[in-house]
């Protein structure tokens, strides 16, 4: 593979023709690199945060992985995402760069909105990132009108929208998916489905099957366990394959977990127990793929150096933003109009 | 020398033009609303697109402004040249995050990485008798937010000159047809041309007073000015044309040389259009000014339905002229 | 490798925050993600979660101290390798403390009253210490056998210290009176009929309250060889919490009736248990009354809390033999002890306020001012 060190993404698509059992040893181990540097990128920023070197609010996606590295592993560079304000992951597992990532984050000139989006707005057209967005819902038609484009340019890209079972009670989901299954727009709707939107748990606050409301449009639509990468790739796949084959949107609603708050002041969790969040961190996705990997004979060496590269990675980052000028006041009014 | 053929068509003939003659330009130019495909549009604006483009480029869509927007939205992002329809201007609610939280702050909050080269085409105005939801003037409402240019075209020449602006705007334009003016006639050219965004037009010039007008306000300040002129007060009539981004320049020097400004609008006359230009000549013309300035606007009451009330609500040529008797002194 | 612990910053525009207890001790091991302080903000208190396991070492702020944003308060070292879970999984805490007890009565702590006799202070104490301890920590060994070393809290230093001056300094007696409880308890009986909760407690601090608005040299502080007869009649009631002991105040007692009395006490316990209480509702007391009672306590001498100059322990209610007109009856009764400082109070003076006091609580003095405030004219000051 050779690529250890560096920020490829995965090989295109499935990478070997055997089907999900004979998945091979070095897709699995770029998918726990991947996950290993959302992982690390994520907690490096919790602790920027709470030493006040981010500003503003940041949300971050640990124990979601599998789902953000699961999905984007089976697209292509030019494919198009949105994402959303639990957004980080999306952005590193479609091939966005640490170091303008905590750049933008640190509000930098060399981060990828030139620090005029920050950890809500991230966006990088280099890896078909249309962009995080801090309006809960509100990429949801910003993806199916990507793929109407994609569509008529016949241009073989998909959009893969990914947004939160908060989302899916917003209005828009509902228009959006009626549109994408009448038009056969090639998007893939992900739902990451972490349990709880915001401070409330979401079988509180939503009726019915998130499932049913793909389907109650004629959407291709299912589940996946969204703790297990290659679960979540193999439902992704087949999800992707049908979009740029003409067929149609799909949902996919992926069942996953946050361990930490919703946002840096949500610390303590009151309206969890930490029976859920342990039963929930039991299966956590680099750990079990970790350990799948040294059942089927990966030196933990390796791993060992996985983690050790991906945190040369992080601070490397880090330090490219803290070194990086903030933008000048005098450049405030650029970028409002083309 | 060339000539360019002319011929009087009405405003929705200028705008169905524009949108045919973009279209054949540039294969990314797409339509989406609500009944503009096989039925051609509420107003008829649409007529004939979907016959010569295709289903897949004229499309009808649910009724689903928000999506309608967004899906907007995403296909400018990736590509296309969306021109979507918002059948009346009061539906603009509907979609607003996808307009105002969206669309308008795509480039800016990306640091230039995206852009959206969408236009919205909508309505404004009442006399119709359709009363408060269908009615309203939300010009400016959109044009407080940085990121959208608004325009208001006033006749069939401009209609179709700054539509195709609009078209190749790279960024999100809001175009307010006046639904009173879709049968106004005008000499349009047949073909290309482009009427700038920005620009403001001195539809009469005076040397007493300035009239700045909008939409169908402009006929209005021109039938007063007509009124004015058997008092002998030499009125200057400019229509605005785009709100957002405002000509400064133009409307500034008409009231320097003639130190006296009527504003008519049909937005309300609270926090909408009128205050904002008042404000700007206030300043700027601050000196030459010899009068308060005067604001002709829509009553602050939801547009009434009878049509005894409707007329009163709405500014008129008696109104303006009065006004301009007020700033003559 | 170490792991900072830092104090967080929750949010935007907060640039310190209290630390208001560390929840681990020095040497402790850490899990990931288990709670390791507690921090205030101006818009909360929560528990701040380790991001990596270790041993705490090397604890920089002290309970109480406002600690700036991002600065390091303390470090975890530790080898992920080394423990079991993992480094991905962590664990969260699975037990949170629980506080306080469900009695009515409000909890109290355990004043070193029992020892009316003097030991020497050279006197070492063996066997375990009843102060919490943590888990994990290596047993260590001294020629008197092994122990274990539980940290005393910053706030159990400072009251241990003034309760030590307090012994030291004042020259302390007892006087007790057992009293009949008949009357009271029919008291709380007819309260709790009526819908209302009045516990004995509030009944006995109500009288109190009564009985020092004639006996004003006990409501008194001696502050530098000065003797400040106070005007308020300010009770502190102790209440026993797990890591140590709060007093908060009843303000202007003998201003209240007793239906508010009881009620202000109630939201002082609750608040007292669930760490809550304000600076605003500790401190300033004239008089400290100590129930425990309900653990079972027959008598004891309580510690006075400087610069007071009493305080009033109160034993267990018991059913006991006495002799009523000639006749042996069972009565409830229960034992009053008021230990007093001498430079301020006499035997005299402490024995005719504990007479005035059992002869109130007795007859059933308790009940006439039910719905009054206990001070005829409130003008009086």
């Amino acid at each position: 593979m050779g690529s250890l060190g560096g920020t490829d993404l995965l090989p295109d698509g499935p990478s070997d023709s055997s089907g999900s059992a004979g998945t091979d040893l070095a897709l699995r181990l770029e998918l726990y690199r991947t996950m290993l540097l959302v992982r690390r990128f994520e907690e490096r920023v919790v602790d920027l945060y709470s030493r006040a070197v981010i500003p503003g609010i940041a949300h971050v996606s640990i124990g979601q992985e599998a789902v953000a590295v699961g999905v984007c592993s089976v697209l292509k560079t030019d494919d198009y995402i949105t994402s959303t304000h639990r957004g980080h992951g999306h952005c590193l597992a479609k091939g966005g760069r640490p170091d303008r990532m905590f750049a933008e984050l640190l509000g930098k000139s060399e981060g990828y909105c030139r620090g005029r989006g920050g950890s809500m707005h991230i966006a990088d057209p280099a890896t078909g990132n249309l962009g995080a967005n801090a309006i809960v819902g509100g990429s949801l038609a910003i993806a199916a009108g990507a793929a109407l484009t994609a569509k008529r340019l016949a241009n073989g890209k998909v959009s893969v929208c990914f947004f939160g079972d908060g989302a899916i009670n917003e209005g828009l989901f509902a228009e959006t998916a009626n549109m994408s299954a009448l038009w056969d727009l090639p998007v893939v709707f992900i739902c990451e489905n972490n349990q709880y939107g915001e401070y409330t748990a979401s079988k509180h606050v939503t009726a019915g099957d998130m499932v049913e409301r793909g389907r109650a449009f004629g959407m291709s639509s299912a589940r996946c366990d969204g703790m297990n990468v290659l679960s979540v790739r193999e439902a992704a796949k087949v999800a992707v394959t049908k979009a740029r084959a003409g067929q149609g949107p799909s949902l996919l609603v992926c069942d996953t977990y946050r361990y930490l708050g919703h946002g840096m002041s949500d610390p303590n969790r009151p309206y969890r127990t930490r029976q859920e969040e342990d039963e929930w961190r039991e299966r956590d996705p680099i750990q079990n793929l970790g350990r799948e990997l040294e059942a089927d004979g990966v030196d933990p060496e390796l791993l060992a150096e996985l983690d050790t590269s991906v945190r040369e990675e992080i601070d490397a980052g880090v330090k490219f933003a803290q070194d990086s000028p903030l933008p000048s006041d005098a450049d405030v009014s650029e970028h409002v109009y083309g | 020398m060339s000539t360019v053929e002319s011929r009087s068509i009405n405003y929705a003939t200028a705008i169905n033009e524009a949108l045919r003659e973009e279209m054949r330009r540039d294969q990314t130019v797409l339509l989406m609303g609500e009944d503009i495909g096989a039925f051609g549009g509420v107003f008829k604006v649409t007529e004939g697109l979907q016959a010569e483009f295709g289903a897949d480029r004229v499309m009808d869509a649910p009724i689903s402004e928000a999506g309608i927007a967004g899906l907007g939205v995403g296909a400018a992002m990736a590509g296309s040249r969306p021109v979507i329809e918002i059948m009346f201007g009061d539906f603009l609610f509907l979609a607003m995050d996808q307009l105002v939280n969206q669309a308008a702050k795509v480039r800016y909050m990306s640091g230039g990485a995206w852009g959206v080269p969408l236009v919205v085409r909508t309505t404004l105005g009442a006399g119709r008798r359709t009363a408060a939801q269908h009615s309203q003037s939300l010009h400016a409402m959109l044009a407080h937010f940085p990121g959208l240019k608004v325009v208001l075209p006033s006749n069939a020449y401009d209609a179709k000159g700054m539509l195709k602006s609009a078209i190749r705007d790279p960024d999100p334009v809001l175009v307010f047809e006046h639904k009173l003016l879709y049968r106004e006639r005008a000499i349009v050219p047949l073909g290309d041309y482009l009427v700038p965004l920005g620009v403001a037009n001195v539809v009469r010039p005076g040397a007493d007073l300035t009239i700045l007008a909008l939409a169908r306000m402009v006929s209005v300040a021109v039938e007063a000015a007509t009124r004015l002129a058997e008092r002998n007060i030499d009125a200057e009539v400019i229509d605005l044309r785009t709100l957002a981004p405002l000509d400064v320049r133009t409307l500034v020097t008409s009231v320097q040389k003639t130190g006296r400004c009527v504003i008519v609008d049909e937005g309300h006359l609270s926090f909408g259009a009128t205050a904002e230009i008042a404000a700007i000549v206030g300043h700027e013309a601050f000196t030459q000014l010899r009068a308060p300035i005067e604001r002709v606007a829509s009553l602050d009451v939801p547009v009434p339905f009878s049509p005894a009330l409707e007329d009163v609500a709405v500014p008129d040529a008696d109104k303006v002229v009065r006004a301009a008797l007020v700033v003559i002194g | 490798m170490a792991t900072e612990i830092i104090m967080p910053a929750l949010e935007m525009a907060q640039d310190s925050a209290i630390l208001v207890r560390w929840l681990k001790a020095p040497n402790d091991w850490v899990e990931q993600g288990e709670a390791v302080m507690e921090i205030e903000t101006d818009k909360a208190t929560v528990e701040v979660e380790a991001s990596a396991a270790g041993v705490l070492v090397d604890i920089r702020a002290a309970e109480g101290d406002v600690v700036p944003v991002g600065q390091v308060v303390a470090l975890l070292i530790g080898r992920h390798e080394e423990h079991s879970h993992g480094a991905f999984a962590g664990s969260s805490q699975s037990e949170r403390a629980t506080s306080g007890n469900a009695d009515n009565e409000p909890d109290v702590g355990a004043h070193d009253g029992d020892d009316s006799k003097r030991t020497d202070p050279g006197t070492q104490r063996s066997g375990p210490r009843t102060l919490p301890v943590a888990d994990g920590v290596a047993h260590l060994r001294s020629g008197n056998g092994s122990y274990t070393v539980a940290t005393l809290t910053a706030a159990r230093r400072r009251a241990g210290e003034r309760l030590q001056a307090s012994h030291r300094d004042v020259p302390a007696f007892a006087v007790s009176r057992t009293v009949d409880m008949t009357e009271p308890l029919k008291d709380v009986a007819s309260h709790r009929a009526d819908g209302r909760h009045v516990s004995l407690t509030a009944l006995l601090a109500f009288a109190v309250a009564c009985t020092l608005r004639d006996h004003r040299d006990l409501n008194a502080h001696i502050v530098d060889g000065e003797l400040r007869l106070h005007d308020d009649i300010n009770l502190g009631i102790a209440v026993g919490l797990p890591d140590g002991l709060v007093v908060p105040v009843l303000r202007g007692a003998d201003k209240l009736t007793q239906v508010e009395l009881a009620g202000r006490l109630d939201h002082l316990v609750d608040a007292a248990r669930s760490g809550h209480l304000s600076d605003g509702q500790m401190g300033g007391a004239t008089f400290t009354i100590s129930n425990l009672g309900m653990l079972g306590v027959d008598e004891f001498t309580a510690i006075i809390n400087p610069p007071e100059v009493a305080i009033l322990a109160v034993g267990s209610l018991r059913q006991l033999p006495m002799v009523l007109d000639g006749q042996i009856c069972i009565r409830d009764q229960l034992t009053l002890t008021l230990v007093s400082d001498h430079r301020a109070v006499d035997g005299v003076t402490a024995a005719r306020f504990l007479d005035d006091l059992s002869q109130r609580i007795s007859t059933g003095q308790t009940r006439r001012g039910q719905y009054e405030t206990t001070n005829p004219s409130q003008s009086d000051h």
